[in-house]
């Protein structure tokens, strides 16, 4: 069991979050060998999940850090003109604090800590985005399986109250819809007809200068402005923004209409609604990446103190020290925890995260639903703030619980997100039984002011968008630029010996 | 693209049960030899770590129905004991290997079956197997022991197998497939959880398997959307 870790390889990559999942994947799939290393004992980092034992661990303090002698470290060099550099261990998570509310239910639900799923970083998958494009492609997906997130709701304000109310997402459901007047259904479905007569000019390849050419002076202009120009009612302008959009305040009309489109292009593509939530949480992810990885030859090593790098007198990494061995390695992939203390991060972002468990869903419904509510139009100042709410449906929770996560950009100091999720809850008569507060800190290094060495590359950090297809894009930006001759993610090519199984199949055999 | 996805309307249509069987254990105890025998007949040479292997498919007959047994191994991920966490989920079988002439693989059995139930089904079924028995004089762990660990641990089934000479290899995934199929008919319920209709793009408590490309292309042409 105590294997040695290799002398040599290709990668290593620091780090199992998504990002460094899908590069590792990435490498190795192209035939790179890769040894990708964790301290934590779990996959994921900030990507991963917990349940309400293993929570835990995510809520103490870091552990391996790197507390090897320097000598030791001096020892590992093979030349006197190597350099020894201490890696990083970046707080990334901060202010985390858990508590239980409902204190009868830290004894009641003690048999049902296992069945909980607390993503740190919960987000859902655009059915026909990027993410589900590379999961399909690098067959990543027959890891996975998920389920549309079947209920989205608009929150509107009213004397006071916080309404939420039902959105529709295909053509039948806004006939049917009870929350639009008859106006309005036709207003819609204008909009709707234009957003695909616009897409379908603005063609695949001449993308951008068409589509804008055709919104004209309302192109760089807000979004809202130009729907007003089209006739559309605040209420409608409200449900087409923040919930078919789902996007940041004040967009302007072209970004507005692109993610307008890319809404419609998804839905009626697996199902009414245009996103899939993963079941077991949005940990999965990486780990399904990790496993396509493992299955084309890297290696994995999780639980380790992991150490330091080597410089070379080119200034170039050429070996990592972790768990006092050194590995040579021609280029390293790490995510920002990672990053060596000499450099100095750019400016950090904070993304405001709360989760509670309930035993009563935020809206009732006929059946248990998976609901998301963008909340943006009630935080003026705050680029994103969003609910979502899972539970058995997901196997997120244990049923009849439910987890109801709110992420938001914590620059709006007006209005607190976790105020309006608690004037939710008070609406709807839910006394939340336990609660979990921290912030990510998005890091990000200047790469054009700090001379990393050449063959090192830091990997997208947290983000707090709704979907996965920022992250896939920057990955494939990363991977290319750095091997432009290589594909990826390609698709697999079918194995021999599930072709030799299909042959075969006739000739099965009989048991008994 | 035409091939594949005619293999998948094939297997859609042609068996009654689809189950997932996964085998784990320490590096070296034999997991890639017993799929590989019981799949393709051959046990690779070799000692190298499995590389490029996911899962084998074999189709067996219980009585008269066709099951699938879709076998997934470690990827490696067992030598620094990193398997992740989703390896686990949905599946029906678990078979836990040890090698009969290594001690220190039996000895690491209790941080496995830890391992399986935090992260496995509650109701899986467990399967603890003592692998190459043909290494006669080399054996370190009794048949006697390994019997009795899988008692006190509440396993469902014991067997001492050899993927070398194929002893007992066949009738262990016989009995996983033979367990999961009268398991699966006993309760209707659990019937219509598992069946393998989750190969559509919804399946019938709205689990949705994201499907290749090709497949997704003649999706959205079928006109579903809407």
């Amino acid at each position: 069991m105590d294997e040695k870790l290799p002398e040599h390889v290709d990668v290593i990559v620091l780090g199992t979050g998504l990002p460094e999942a899908i590069l590792a994947s990435a490498c190795s799939r192209s035939g790179l060998s890769v040894l990708h290393l964790d301290r934590n004992e779990y996959y994921g980092a900030e990507w991963s999940s917990f349940n309400l034992t293993s929570i835990k661990e995510f809520l103490q303090e870091d552990q391996n850090l790197p507390t090897t002698s320097q000598d030791l470290l001096e020892k590992l060099k093979t030349s006197p003109e190597e350099n020894i550099v201490l890696l990083g261990n970046r707080e990334i998570i901060g202010e985390k604090k858990a508590e239980w509310i409902r204190e009868e239910f830290e004894e009641q639900l003690k048999d049902r800590y296992r069945r909980f799923s607390i993503d740190v970083l919960p987000k859902v998958l655009l059915s026909r985005g990027a993410m589900v494009q590379t999961l399909c492609d690098s067959q990543v997906s027959q890891y996975a399986e998920f389920k549309l997130v079947d209920r989205q709701l608009c929150p509107v304000l009213n004397e006071g109250k916080i309404e939420l109310n039902q959105v529709p997402c295909s053509k039948g459901e806004i006939f049917t819809s009870p929350v639009l007047t008859m106006m309005e259904k036709r207003g819609l479905m204008k909009f709707i007809t234009f957003c695909t007569q616009w897409k379908l000019k603005q063609g695949e390849e001449t993308k951008n200068e068409q589509g804008k050419e055709i919104l004209g002076e309302y192109a760089e202009k807000s979004f809202d402005e130009f729907l007003k120009s089209m006739g559309i009612d605040e209420t409608l302008r409200n449900f087409i923004i923040n919930t078919i959009g789902i996007l940041e305040t004040n967009p302007n009309t072209f970004e507005g209409m692109k993610a307008c489109c890319d809404f419609m292009d998804s839905v009626g593509h697996f199902g009414p609604s245009p996103f899939l939530f993963p079941l077991y949480g949005c940990g999965e992810l990486s780990q399904c990446f990790c496993r396509l990885a493992a299955v084309f030859g890297s290696l994995y090593c999780l639980g380790r103190p992991v150490q330091a790098l080597v410089y070379d007198k080119q200034n170039r990494v050429c070996a990592v020290i972790a768990d006092n061995q050194r590995i040579n390695c021609d280029r390293i992939i790490m995510s920002a925890k990672y990053v060596p203390e000499i450099y100095k991060p750019g400016k950090s972002e904070n993304i405001e995260r709360i989760c509670y468990i309930t035993d009563k869903s935020i809206l009732k419904g006929e059946k248990e639903h998976i609901s998301l509510i963008n909340i943006a139009s009630l935080r003026a100042n705050s680029q994103i703030s969003r609910i979502i709410e899972a539970g058995f449906e997901v196997f997120t929770a244990p049923k009849g619980f439910y987890l109801v996560h709110a992420t938001g950009s914590s620059e709006d100091s007006t209005s607190n997100l976790e105020d309006l999720l608690l004037k939710i809850f008070e609406q709807n008569e839910i006394e939340p039984i336990w609660r979990l507060k921290f912030d990510i800190k998005s890091l990000s290094f200047d790469e054009k002011n700090i001379e990393f060495p050449e063959n090192l590359t830091i990997s997208p950090n947290c983000d707090a968008f709704i979907h996965y297809s920022k992250v896939i894009d920057q990955c494939r930006e990363i991977f290319c630029g750095i091997w432009p001759d290589r594909d990826f993610l390609p698709r697999s090519i079918k194995k021999e010996e599930e072709e030799a199984e299909e042959e075969a199949e006739d000739e099965t055999e009989n048991i008994e | 693209m035409y091939y594949q996805h005619k293999g998948r309307l094939h297997w859609m249509e042609d068996y009654k049960y689809l189950f997932k069987v996964v085998l784990v254990g320490n590096a070296g105890v034999g997991k890639t030899c017993l799929v590989r025998k019981f799949t393709q007949g051959i046990f690779p040479p070799g000692q190298s770590a499995t590389i490029g292997v996911d899962f084998m498919i074999k189709t067996v007959k219980v009585g008269n129905d066709k099951i699938k047994l879709q076998i997934w191994d470690t990827a490696g991920q067992e030598r620094f004991r990193s398997i992740t966490q989703s390896y686990y989920r949905s599946a029906h079988a678990i078979v836990l290997v040890y090698d009969v002439s290594c001690q220190p693989s039996f000895d690491c059995l209790p941080e496995w079956l830890g391992e399986i139930e935090s992260y496995a089904n509650r109701r899986v079924l467990k399967i603890l197997v003592g692998n190459k028995v043909d290494k006669g004089d080399e054996r370190e762990v009794p048949e006697r022991i390994g019997k009795d660990f899988s008692d006190v641990n509440s396993f469902d089934y014991f067997l001492e197998t050899s993927a070398l000479d194929a002893t007992n290899v066949d009738q262990l995934f016989e009995q996983v497939a033979t367990r999961l199929t009268n398991d699966m008919k006993a309760t209707d319920e659990r019937l219509h959880q598992y069946r393998s209709d989750a190969n559509t793009s919804s399946g019938q408590n709205g689990q949705i398997r994201l499907l290749d490309r090709a497949q997704n292309q003649i999706n959205s042409c079928c006109g579903s959307r809407q």
